[in-house]
């Protein structure tokens, strides 16, 4: 396949362009294992998304129970 | 009904006015910061006053964009810093109204004196009197429109510490339309030929737009910035 | 409240687990086809031989830049009008995917513009226009990135969006004009029409191969935005609970499911 006088740039915006989305492909993969682990971490100390271990407080962490903490 | 919507709002515009004018209000730095970028173009570009005078309105322009975005992080951070804006929103005016008079105030400290300025700045560029006329009259018409739009990036903003640098970027794409007809305006006094209603036309009405725009996407994001 | 909030994203991460498998897989399939025509199948272009290979990822990239930044301003519409919990995720998690097919089309339109223009970079609408979408897009992941707060910097950026959205039309508007003032259509023009079947195959089939793409990367990454605000919300809850158990010893739980505050037990 001969692509002509122009290959270098042809070749040049497909190359560029794989290298951009196997970085977001990175970026998601990545991404993801590391937040997995992040949660397998937590849920194994104990912490739930409804309290740490004992408390059963089943409130869910809207806004506006942020700002009362803080 | 009883009330009528104007005395709270002259209140509301004196007390702006007064406090951008007071030491430490920061209007008067908007002109220097001005003045700054005119002076320094010349010293990028060389003194070349043909050259000058062609691209004067644009630098004109170029630095009212950059004057108006530089005093737009105190729109509303003053007064979230103080408490000031958290009475503001109980007080059941409507938002909207309370933006708008606060934009007006803080153009005619900032963006009027730009506009005042433009004049003598444009002797540094060799801008012919004629020029020197349409980029006061498009400046008068479009620093509204860059002070409207900017209140956006200044509500979205205000909870940040440090969101200055980070408004300007937000609000440059914005204001892209209003540079485009601005200049162009302009230059239909440079470039024979070249229209001068049609680009004056609508930057008037972007002028008008962001008068709606502004005030009503501001608002909103101030109402979300404190709940 | 808390149920509803809740259920739906639960919902979201089953469905998309079983989704995704199948739409990487026609996403991939899609691709094969699609390079295979393009680089096999595919005639020379008369005029522009070879570097018209180059519209095959140019035009789909150029596509996926508007229809991404569209799925976000319908996105904060969801946010700020209907309030549903997946819309701020949604468009959270489209603008990276954005800016990264609007930084392709850029690469690739001055690496296109350069054999036929002559130049890199060309002032030219289209590509002026694109990119002040970069950008936006940029601008919109900076404001997300400077707030802690998900849901606060989710409105903050729905506003911002929907601002850009009207504005969008009138920036294009705009370069157009100021465009035609300049340089009175000079550049080459690629209508619809002109293209022949024989290109306009392969093209539909790498659009279609690229939207899988994002609808792939942008599930995935959705799915990653909510796992981040659970383990957010872990994290916040355990610093509420070890500080709630340093202030006082923990008495007999008797806080309702629906009260607001976490300390509310104690």
């Amino acid at each position: 396949m001969d692509l002509g006088p122009y290959s270098g740039f042809i070749l040049a915006s497909y190359a560029i362009s794989t290298l951009i989305v196997l970085a977001l492909v990175a970026w998601v993969v990545l991404d993801r294992r590391q937040l997995e682990r992040t949660l397998h971490d937590l849920a194994s100390k104990g912490v739930t998304r409804r309290g740490p271990a004992t408390a059963p407080a089943a409130a869910k962490l809207s806004s506006t129970a942020t700002d009362t903490q803080e | 009904m009883s009330e009528r919507p104007l005395p709270w709002a002259m209140t509301l515009l004196r007390r702006e006015l007064r406090l951008s004018m007071r030491v430490g209000g920061g209007a008067q730095v908007g002109v220097l910061f001005f003045l700054a970028v005119v002076t320094v173009i010349p010293f990028g570009l060389g003194p070349d006053m043909n050259l000058l005078a062609r691209i004067g309105p644009a630098i004109l322009w170029i630095g009212a964009l950059l004057a108006t975005l530089l005093g737009l992080d105190r729109l509303f951070q003053a007064d979230r810093d103080d408490g000031t804006l958290d009475l503001m929103l109980m007080a059941g005016r409507p938002l909207e109204l309370v933006v708008l008079t606060k934009c007006l105030a803080h153009w005619l400290a900032t963006g009027l004196p730009l506009v005042v300025a433009a004049p003598v700045l444009g002797i540094f560029l060799n801008l012919q009197p004629l020029a020197m006329g349409a980029v006061t009259l498009t400046l008068l018409v479009g620093t509204p429109a860059l002070t409207l739009i900017g209140a956006i990036g200044a509500a979205l903003t205000v909870s940040l510490r440090r969101g200055g640098l980070l408004l300007a970027v937000l609000v440059v794409p914005l204001a892209i339309p209003v540079l485009i007809f601005g200049v162009s305006a302009a230059n239909a006094a440079l470039v024979v030929g070249t229209p001068f209603r049609a680009p004056f036309a609508i930057l008037c009405a972007l002028s008008l737009l962001a008068a709606v725009i502004g005030p009503v996407a501001s608002a909103m994001a101030l109402r979300f910035s404190s709940d | 409240m808390a149920i509803l909030d809740y259920a739906n994203p639960t919902r979201f991460l089953r469905l998309t687990q079983i989704v995704l498998p199948w739409l990487t897989a026609a996403c991939l399939a899609a691709f094969a086809v699609g390079l295979y025509m393009t680089f096999f199948v595919s005639p020379e272009d008369y005029q522009q031989g070879q570097t018209v290979k180059i519209m095959y990822i140019h035009v789909p990239a150029a596509w996926l830049c508007m229809m991404t930044y569209s799925i976000m301003a319908i996105s904060s519409l969801g946010t700020l009008v209907w309030k549903h919990p997946l819309a701020d995720v949604s468009a959270k998690a489209a603008a990276p995917i954005g800016a990264a097919f609007t930084l392709i089309a850029l690469i690739t339109g001055s690496l296109w513009g350069r054999p036929m223009w002559g130049t890199y970079w060309e002032w030219d609408a289209r590509m002026t226009s694109v990119l002040v979408l970069l950008i936006m897009y940029l601008g919109l992941i900076a404001l997300w990135r400077t707030m802690e707060d998900p849901i606060r910097a989710g409105k903050a950026a729905a506003v911002l969006t929907l601002v850009g959205a009207i504005n969008l039309p009138i920036i294009k508007f705009s370069v157009e004009w100021w465009n035609t003032l300049h340089q009175p259509a000079s550049v080459m023009r690629m209508d619809g029409p002109t293209i022949d079947t024989s290109m306009l195959v392969p093209l539909f089939v790498m659009a279609g191969a690229a939207t899988l793409l994002f609808f792939v990367l942008h599930l995935q990454a959705m799915r990653n935005e909510i796992l981040r605000r659970r383990v957010r919300a872990m994290r916040l809850k355990a610093a509420a609970g070890s500080r709630a158990a340093r202030m006082a010893p923990p008495s007999s739980p008797l806080s309702s499911p629906m009260s607001g505050t976490p300390g509310a037990a104690e």
